[in-house]
Formats: structure tokens, C-alpha cells, sequence
């Protein structure tokens, strides 16, 4: 099976950074964007299998990269990440628009966060780096 | 009142017909006399030079002084009418003028201060006082007051007192020696003949000769004691309707400047609501600023926690550490703005241990809890409160913080507790042990811009009860100096099927 591929969306460079060694070096492909649109490029020329967006991105923002794939990649399962948490209003309203997974930021537990991509693609449990 | 009345007119103008009688008699002995004393003193005189003809000029002069007495009659009782009835008519003008100016103004103490001062001048009474309705206590509160020995400030008088029942069964003046008339009258029916004896005695002991209700629309919104005149003299027909004309003034009047200081309050609590909005926005705004920050500080030490844990023990723990205070920095932020946020409408069942121990833990990041011992009691199986967490929050949060900020630097001990009040409402108390209010400043702690910190707005307690009534509850306050202080919320508890009709009942009969 090939790797895991994984587009990572955060206008947080450092962020990107983060989760792309995090995940490259559990062995998935990871491709980095700063906007919305460019992420929406990565999305349609890689088709990963996973999407890591950050809800506020410059331009378009997380809600619409969100509806965007859900509409012509129904497959592809989309984390949000958000740093402004109004106390569960926006998490119902991303998984009813079809987030797979919503996270706080900071994130408390990247573990927990690569358990769930892991459930994400249905792989299993990957061998430690 | 009539019979009472009648006497009153009756002795007035017994008055004025006892002295025109006294007046005709004078002239006329006067138009008599004179003509006699001439006569007495003159009649030597009167024979040596008129001698048969003598009479002659007395005659002239009984003639002259009879033709013009009618005239100087006229003339002398008008005089006098005036003199009597110029003092009555004098302050008529002067409280009609008044009771016109009233209406423009706007503050409700300086009205009530206003009416009482210039009604116990213009009359020249003993004592005047006026009682004015507040819906929230159900109570008549003495707000104003001319000599004040007579009646203490702090009187007030339930709104289901007897007296008020005979107030507002009466709907006119009520004078002493009418009821007094009427309570001889009224021996058959029990409990009225109580009633009115109960007025008449609470009159009495306020040596008050007169009650001037103030009603709007059959609503009993204030009304005036009044004594007796300083001259001695009884009131008049005349007096009782131009107490009735301004006692219907003094009602518009209270009523426009009770709606100017609901509007003044309203815009207080506007105010409030605003800043707390934009603080919200600003909230969310930093806490995205904030939190990015932290995920990548988190973030980097975690990968560098996955590379390098068990090589250095110190390392891993030092690492740990930063991931935690991340966490904890991020938790502060996402507190503060729940908090901040404006909060809906909606009422939802709320659990008040959570939001007594989260106003806690907020609490701890804007006053030193260290020195503050703080006790819990909180019953095992509190019933939910129908409600908003966020604004029960807030008003939790700002007794606790007061509580602290009250006991000072040397610290004290917090008592927050909570218990189910009949199974229909939680009783919320917030004791500490500072240095307690007085109790003339007691009242103001509620009113908007009362406030004895330097930097408070003066909006913090006005805007937590404001809350609680919203939520149909009440809050109150009771302090002893040197003791401490102890705030009690009282809301009604959530039930799974409300009935709308009966709820809003409790709210309203808890509200006022």
C-alpha cells in the first residue's frame, strides 16, 4: 500500500512545518499550502487521502475548502482545526457540513491527533518512526 | 366627608355673616349715634343759635350718615372678604403654578422633594411627607419629607397594608375627623370598621390630618401625609380640591420621571451589554492570535519531545511542561471568552455547581485567592436553574470578585453556597467576612454608577440583578459592619414541561 497522502492548510507556516515532519515522518506524503485556493490546487492535483484545514485562512476560509471538497471529493475526509473555540457551536456546525474530525489549537495531543487521521484513512497502526 | 365638609363651609361662612352682621350693627349705631351726640354734647350751643330750629342739623347729619352707610357697608365687607379668602387664594394660585412646572422634571427624588416643600410652604402646614410606591419591594417608602420629627425617614408602609387598602378603596382625600365620622358609622361591617380604625390610628401617630392619594389608572403610585395648618385653621372645600387637582399633577409628574429613570437605567444596561459585546469580539479576535502561537510552541515541543524522549530525563520533563502551560494558557483564553461573549437568549437548564466552580476558577485570574479560604456548600442533588450559564456566570464571578476585592489584602473566608429552596427555586448565597457596607449605603449598591472602588464602573451589581431578574429571580443583600456581607440569588429551578403561564407568574411575583 502506498502512503498515506495528507494536504496540510494553515497560513501558520510554523504550524505546517509542525504537522508535515509529525506525519512525514509516520510515513504519509504531505503537501503544504497557505491559502485556501492553492490548498484547493494540492487537493485536485494529489487527491489525499486526508486534509488538515485550519478553519481561518486568508481569502477563502476552512468552512468553504470544507464544502468544497466534500462536493467533488466526497472520499476524502477533512480535519478542521480551530483556534477560537465558542464552546461546540462551530464543531456541530463543521461535522454537519461533513468535517471527519474537529481540534482545538494548541493541540493538546498531536498523538491524538495522528489516531484519528490514522482512523481517517483506515489504515492501521503504523509502525513507530 | 360631605357631613364633615358641610361643617367646615358652614363655619366659614358663619364667620363672614357674624361680621357683616357686626359690621351693620356698627354702622348704624354709628349713623344713630352720631346725631344723638351731637345732640348730648351740642345742645346748649345748638338753641343759642338755631333755637326753634335746633334739630335742624342733626337731622342733616342722621340724614347724610343713613344714605351713606349702605355705600361705606358695601365698601368695608368687600374689604374684609378679600382679607379673609386672600391667603386661601394666594397658595391655590401658587400650588396650581406648581403642580404645571412639575411635569418637567425628570429625577424622581428631587419631584417628591419638590411637591412636599412647596405644598408644606404654600399651605403652611406642621409636617408634610410623601409616600411613593416601589413596585420591586411592594412597598411605600417615605421619599420625601418637610420636619421630620414627626415622621422618621426611614417609614414605609406595605402595599398590603390595611391603610393602603383604605386608600384605595376611598379613591379621594381622606381627613381625619371624616374617618373618624365613618368608623362611628361602620360598626356593623367587620373588618372594614378594622381597616379604617387601623388608618385612623396610623394617622393619628403621625399626627397627620390629611391623605392625599396620587393615582394613574386606579394605580395607587403615591400619596402625601399631610398635618395640620400652622394657623389652627380647618381645611376647606377649596383646600380638598386643589389638593385633589395637584395630586393628580404629582401622578403624571411621578410617572414621566418613573419613565425617564427606567429609560436612564435601560441605557445604563445598554451600555453595559455593548461593552460587554465588544469585548467579546475582542476576545475572539485575541484569542485566535493567542492560540496560534500556542499550537506551534505546543506543536515544536511535542516533535521535539517525540525525537528525544528517554535521552534526558530533564529534557522530557521540561518539554512536558511547556505542553501543559500551552494547554493552560489556551484554557484561560477560551474561559475568558465563554465569558465575554454576548450571550443568547435562550434558556437552557443550568447546572449551579458548574457555574460556581468555574466563576471560581475565573476568579483566581483576577484576584489573589491565596489568602481567601474558600468553602463550598453545595447540596448533593441541587435541582437546574432555568437559565443562561454565561450571564449566571457573570453574575457569580463579579459577587466572588467583590467579596475578595471587599476583604482586602489580609484575606478572609468565602462561603459560596447553594441549596434547593422549596423544589422550586436554588438559593445561591455568597458570604464573605470583609468589613460589611453600611447601611445608608446599603440601598445604593444596586444602582447604576454607585461605586466605591476606584476604578469600578458602578455597573457590576445594577447589571447581576438586572440578570437575575431577567431570569426571574431576586438578589439580595444584607451586610453588618465589621462582620461581613451575604448576597443571596434566588432563581426558579427548570422544569422539564414548563407551563409558560405559570412560569412567567413566578418570574413576575419574584421580579417585583
Amino acid at each position: 500500500m502506498a502512503n498515506p497522502t495528507m494536504v496540510a492548510i494553515d497560513d501558520e507556516r510554523e504550524f505546517t512545518r509542525t504537522i508535515d515532519q509529525f506525519f512525514s515522518a509516520r510515513g504519509f506524503t504531505v503537501h503544504v499550502a497557505m491559502t485556501g485556493t492553492s490548498g484547493l490546487e494540492l487537493v485536485m492535483y494529489h487527491k489525499p487521502d486526508v486534509v488538515l484545514v485550519d478553519l481561518k485562512l486568508p481569502g477563502m476560509d476552512g468552512d468553504e475548502v470544507l464544502q468544497a471538497i466534500k462536493k467533488d471529493y466526497p472520499a476524502t475526509k477533512v480535519i478542521v482545526i480551530t483556534a477560537y473555540n465558542d464552546g461546540g457551536k462551530t464543531r456541530d456546525r463543521l461535522l454537519a457540513l461533513g468535517a471527519f474530525a474537529h481540534f482545538d489549537k494548541p493541540i493538546s495531543s498531536l498523538r491524538d491527533l495522528f489516531a484519528t487521521v490514522q482512523k481517517a484513512v483506515g489504515a492501521f497502526p503504523p509502525a513507530t518512526p | 366627608m360631605n357631613t364633615y365638609l358641610t361643617f367646615v363651609k358652614l363655619m366659614r361662612e358663619h364667620r363672614i355673616r357674624l361680621i357683616k352682621v357686626g359690621m351693620f350693627v356698627g354702622l348704624y349705631v354709628v349713623v344713630v349715634g352720631a346725631p344723638v351726640i351731637v345732640i348730648a354734647i351740642g345742645l346748649p350751643y345748638l338753641r343759642a343759635r338755631f333755637q326753634q330750629l335746633w334739630w335742624v342739623a342733626p337731622a342733616l347729619l342722621l340724614g347724610l350718615l343713613a344714605s351713606a352707610a349702605p355705600l361705606i357697608y358695601l365698601a368695608l365687607l368687600r374689604r374684609i372678604e378679600g382679607r379673609i379668602l386672600r391667603d386661601q387664594r394666594r397658595y391655590h394660585r401658587t400650588l396650581i403654578s406648581a403642580s404645571r412646572g412639575m411635569i418637567r422634571i425628570k429625577d424622581i427624588k428631587a419631584l417628591c422633594r419638590l411637591i412636599v416643600h412647596v405644598l408644606n410652604r404654600t399651605v403652611q402646614l406642621t409636617h408634610t411627607g410623601l409616600f411613593l410606591y416601589h413596585p420591586e419591594e411592594r412597598k411605600f417608602f417615605l421619599s420625601a419629607v418637610r420636619h421630620k420629627t414627626m415622621m422618621p425617614v426611614e417609614l414605609t408602609v406595605e402595599a398590603n397594608d390595611p391603610l393602603i387598602q383604605v386608600v384605595e378603596t376611598h379613591k379621594d382625600i381622606i381627613l381625619l375627623d371624616e374617618l373618624q365620622a365613618e368608623i362611628a358609622g361602620s360598626k356593623g361591617e367587620n373588618e372594614r370598621a378594622q381597616h379604617l380604625a387601623w388608618a385612623y390610628s396610623w394617622m393619628r401617630k403621625l399626627e397627620a390630618k390629611v391623605i392625599v392619594p396620587s393615582f394613574s389608572n386606579d394605580k395607587l403610585l403615591a400619596f402625601f401625609v399631610l398635618g395640620a395648618k400652622r394657623s389652627g385653621e380647618a381645611y376647606t372645600t377649596d383646600d380638598i380640591s386643589v389638593f385633589a387637582g395637584l395630586a393628580n399633577q404629582a401622578a403624571l409628574a411621578i410617572e414621566n420621571a418613573m419613565f425617564f429613570e427606567e429609560l436612564r437605567n435601560n441605557e445604563a444596561y445598554m451600555i453595559q451589554s455593548e461593552k460587554l459585546a465588544s469585548l467579546g469580539q475582542l476576545a475572539s479576535g485575541m484569542a485566535h492570535e493567542i492560540h496560534n502561537p500556542l499550537a506551534i510552541i505546543s506543536g515544536e515541543a511535542q516533535l521535539y519531545l517525540e525525537s528525544s524522549r528517554g535521552k534526558d530525563g530533564k529534557v522530557d520533563e521540561m518539554l512536558m511542561s511547556i505542553i501543559e502551560e500551552c494547554q493552560r494558557a489556551a484554557d484561560i483564553t477560551r474561559r475568558i471568552l465563554r465569558f465575554a461573549k454576548p450571550a443568547p437568549n435562550d434558556s437552557v437548564p443550568v447546572d449551579m455547581r458548574h457555574v460556581i466552580e468555574e466563576s471560581l476558577a475565573l476568579a483566581a485570574y483576577q484576584v489573589r485567592l491565596d489568602r481567601v479560604q474558600r468553602t463550598l456548600k453545595i447540596a448533593e442533588t441541587l435541582p437546574k436553574v432555568r437559565g443562561n450559564q454565561n450571564q449566571l456566570q457573570e453574575v457569580i464571578l463579579n459577587l466572588i470578585l467583590n467579596a475578595c476585592q471587599a476583604m482586602g489584602e489580609q484575606g478572609g473566608t468565602l462561603v459560596l453556597s447553594a441549596s434547593s429552596l422549596y423544589d422550586s427555586y436554588v438559593e445561591v448565597r455568597v458570604e464573605d467576612n470583609g468589613p460589611g457596607i453600611p447601611a445608608d449605603k446599603i440601598k445604593k449598591v444596586f444602582e447604576p454608577f454607585y461605586t466605591t472602588k476606584a476604578t469600578g464602573t458602578g455597573l457590576g451589581l445594577f447589571v447581576s440583578q438586572r440578570i437575575v431578574r431577567l431570569h426571574g429571580g431576586t438578589m439580595n443583600v444584607e451586610s453588618t459592619v465589621g462582620k461581613g456581607t451575604c448576597f443571596t440569588l434566588v432563581l426558579p429551578v427548570h422544569k422539564a414541561s414548563p407551563a409558560p403561564v405559570p412560569t412567567a407568574d413566578v418570574g413576575a411575583k419574584l421580579a417585583s
